[in-house]
């Protein structure tokens, strides 16, 4: 199955990167004769952002960089385009950047202000003489060129020029969505945008009656359309100085006098022209950013314009938030200084990326369903049992913190598990020794492999749930890193050590003496069990391996009866 | 040929029956060196059965050839205790005697080891 993920403004974008992140850890979207994989289908990522230089781009470029990385590691060892293995979900590396402003004629459209787009030859007719009652001239002419600072009402203008420009094949943004190739393609649509933002808010409702004016028009293609709405999860702090009041007017030696002033705060510093430093003052002096104060609202109107008008363009609408967003402490307007931690809010809309593409059938199209749970979920403490768990073809429920267990108890059988030194010797005793034993040097080439992609696994599992600091809220707690981090310790660590003596097997009787934990989920079984686990057939991938391990372990790993 | 052999044992033939008690002495060295291997034998494959974890039931080619190695030791005090009860043993097989059933029951022992090794799946820990 195609799946195409359009990450539309920094928070769609930031959850690209969380969902990029669970497939490479091993959540699975599909039952593949019995295992549970990702593997075999295929994931686009587009991104909607007139922010060509957002920190959130740089964030998903390199975590797509080392996904491919690990593509490599599980299958052939090179560095493909298209990241691929047997491990986990084939994804095409090169995000496709649509940015919204860039459109056909570009000498029409040099000013990347509400005013120059409506102004240039692909919006129909020069609509500026008829839109721009609506808009105030301070609206018209702000640069859009870092996003629509919260103000759907500029954004949806634009967008609507943009999704008529993706219609044309020819034209910058149509020629890099390549949307004809998904014609007659089942494929699985999902849009993800902040619902109080501005490029997401005004972006994903575009964009999805676009998509759907399609799929209406060519029912016989197989299409789904989801989306995921993000409600406040974090909260910006306010800017280095306040707006101007109404009536007042900006002037050469006041900007001047706010960058003199506030010229060491790390947003100017990221800046590198005098002439950007002076468009921000200007822009935070005219209210072109976001108001913390406002988001409760904005999400509110935002809500009530989808159950109004744009609902109907979804198969499934997901909605994510928190009660009490965390604080951020870094402001930003975009741009490359706007670099979020990855929160547990993003993880979160990733899984109901996965719930889609997995084809769970939530609810049904006449009702919804509100997530709930018996117990107070912490805003800065969240930890993986907290998650949802999603369904694979309606049957096998997958939870978060299960999976996680299985990926690093994987890791470490793979590292520690294989006797790497004694393949000859413990053929009769593991059929991966006995498949290496026929197989002279394969096993230190794959090692070599195998030890790569487990450190990326790791590095990966970090990113994801980095615990929460003042300074890097990320919403989750620091309980189950620390737990993870023992699977990844070094042969002699006291960790590993614990690990394999639960592994161990309990004198005359086939029963592990422990069980290997983490959060409320464990699992039993023996280095004898382990050894007994290989794919059939004589040709197998690392990836495959991997996945054969892993789904065993899967499927032993459940919810612990004391907690 | 065989009253050959039985001399290579014994280091006084002065008795009438001393091919007698030349063959009680080799018959002693078989036994003694079948016997200690089938408890070398033993020895692995309990530790094996017990053995908690899959590296601990797994033996190197090192681990193997200790093994074997500390093996000897049992063959030879084993001889040794019988050589000094037997009194005909002491008075006719003699220290000449002793040694080369020694030998020969090591090099026995050293050969039921290593072909049990090969006819069993535990080659793997030895070739």
């Amino acid at each position: 199955m195609t799946n195409v993920f359009i990450a539309v403004g920094g928070s769609g974008t930031k959850v690209a990167e969380a969902l990029v992140k669970l497939l490479a850890v091993g959540f699975p979207t599909r039952n593949d004769n019995g295992y549970l994989t990702s593997a075999g289908d295929k994931l686009i990522i587009m991104r909607v952002d007139p922010d060509q230089s957002a920190g959130a781009q740089e964030d998903l470029t390199e975590c797509l960089n080392a996904y491919q990385e690990l593509q490599a590691d599980f299958s052939d060892g090179n560095k493909n385009v298209l990241a691929s293995s047997r491990w986990s979900m084939d994804i095409d590396t090169r995000v496709r950047d649509l940015d919204p402003t860039e459109l056909p004629n570009a000498d029409e459209n040099q000013m990347k202000t509400l005013s120059g787009i409506l102004d240039s030859g692909r919006a129909q007719e020069k609509s500026l003489a008829l839109l721009a009652p609506f808009y105030e001239q301070k609206d018209l002419n702000v640069l859009v060129d870092r996003g629509f600072y919260q103000k759907p009402f500029i954004g949806a203008a634009i967008m609507s020029v943009f999704a008529r420009s993706l219609e044309d094949d020819s034209t910058p943004a149509g020629k890099k969505a390549g949307l004809t190739a998904f014609s007659n393609t089942p494929t699985n649509f999902f849009l993800c945008g902040s619902l109080h933002g501005g490029t997401g808010a005004c972006g994903v409702p575009v964009m999805a009656q676009f998509l759907n004016r399609r799929k209406n028009a060519n029912p016989g293609w197989g299409w789904r359309i989801g989306g995921c709405l993000l409600a406040p999860f974090v909260k910006p702090p306010m800017p280095p100085f306040s707006p101007l009041r109404e009536g007042d007017t900006i002037d050469e030696e006041m900007i001047n006098q706010l960058i003199e002033v506030h010229g060491t705060s790390p947003v100017f510093q990221a800046m590198s022209t005098p002439e950007e430093k002076r468009e921000l003052v200007r822009q935070i002096l005219l209210g072109f950013y976001a108001d913390p104060d406002d988001m409760e609202a904005r999400a509110r109107q935002g809500l009530t314009f989808y159950k109004d008008h744009s609902s109907d363009y979804f198969d499934e609408l997901y909605l994510v938030g928190k009660p009490s967003p965390n604080q951020l402490k870094i402001w930003s307007n975009g741009g490359k200084s706007q670099r979020n931690p990855l929160n547990s809010a993003d993880t979160v809309a990733a899984i109901a990326a996965l719930n889609f593409f997995a084809q769970a059938g939530t609810g049904n199209p006449n009702s919804y369903v509100i997530g709930s749970s018996n117990y107070e979920v912490p805003q800065e403490n969240m930890r993986l049992a907290h998650v949802p768990s999603y369904k694979i073809g309606n049957a096998v429920e997958i939870e978060a913190e299960k999976v996680i267990l299985a990926t690093v108890l994987t890791c470490h059988l793979i590292r520690h598990g294989i006797l790497w030194n004694k393949i000859h010797e413990s053929a009769k005793e593991s059929l991966i020794c006995a498949y290496y034993d026929k197989r002279m040097g394969q096993a230190a080439i794959d090692k070599g492999f195998y030890d790569h992609s487990i450190g990326k696994m790791a590095e990966f599992i970090n990113g994801l749930i980095a615990p929460h600091q003042e300074h890097f809220p990320t919403g989750w707690s620091s309980d189950d890193l620390y737990q993870i981090a023992k699977f990844f310790g070094d042969e002699n660590s006291a960790g590993t050590q614990e690990i394999k003596s639960n592994l161990e097997k309990k004198i005359l009787r086939n029963e592990a003496r422990g069980i290997n934990v983490l959060g409320r989920s464990e699992t039993k079984f023996t280095d004898r069990d382990f050894g007994a686990w290989c794919p059939p057939g004589d040709q197998f991938t690392r990836g495959e391996y991997f996945r054969h391990v892993w789904t065993q372990v899967f499927a032993k790993c459940q919810t612990s009866l004391g907690n | 040929m065989l009253q050959d052999i039985l001399r290579f044992f014994i280091d006084d033939i002065e008795p009438d029956d001393w091919e007698k008690t030349a063959m009680n002495w080799l018959i002693t060295a078989i036994v003694v060196a079948v016997l200690c291997a089938g408890l070398t034998f033993a020895y692995k494959g309990v530790r094996k059965a017990t053995a908690a974890r899959i590296e601990q039931k797994i033996w190197s080619r090192g681990q193997t050839w200790l093994s074997f190695f500390i093996g000897l030791f049992p063959v030879f005090f084993a001889l040794l205790i019988v050589w000094y009860l037997t009194r005909d043993f002491l008075n006719y097989i003699q220290v000449g005697g002793l040694l080369k059933g020694t030998l020969f029951a090591w090099f026995l022992y050293l050969f039921v080891m290593i072909f049990g090794h090969l006819v069993s799946p535990w080659r793997r820990e030895l070739i």
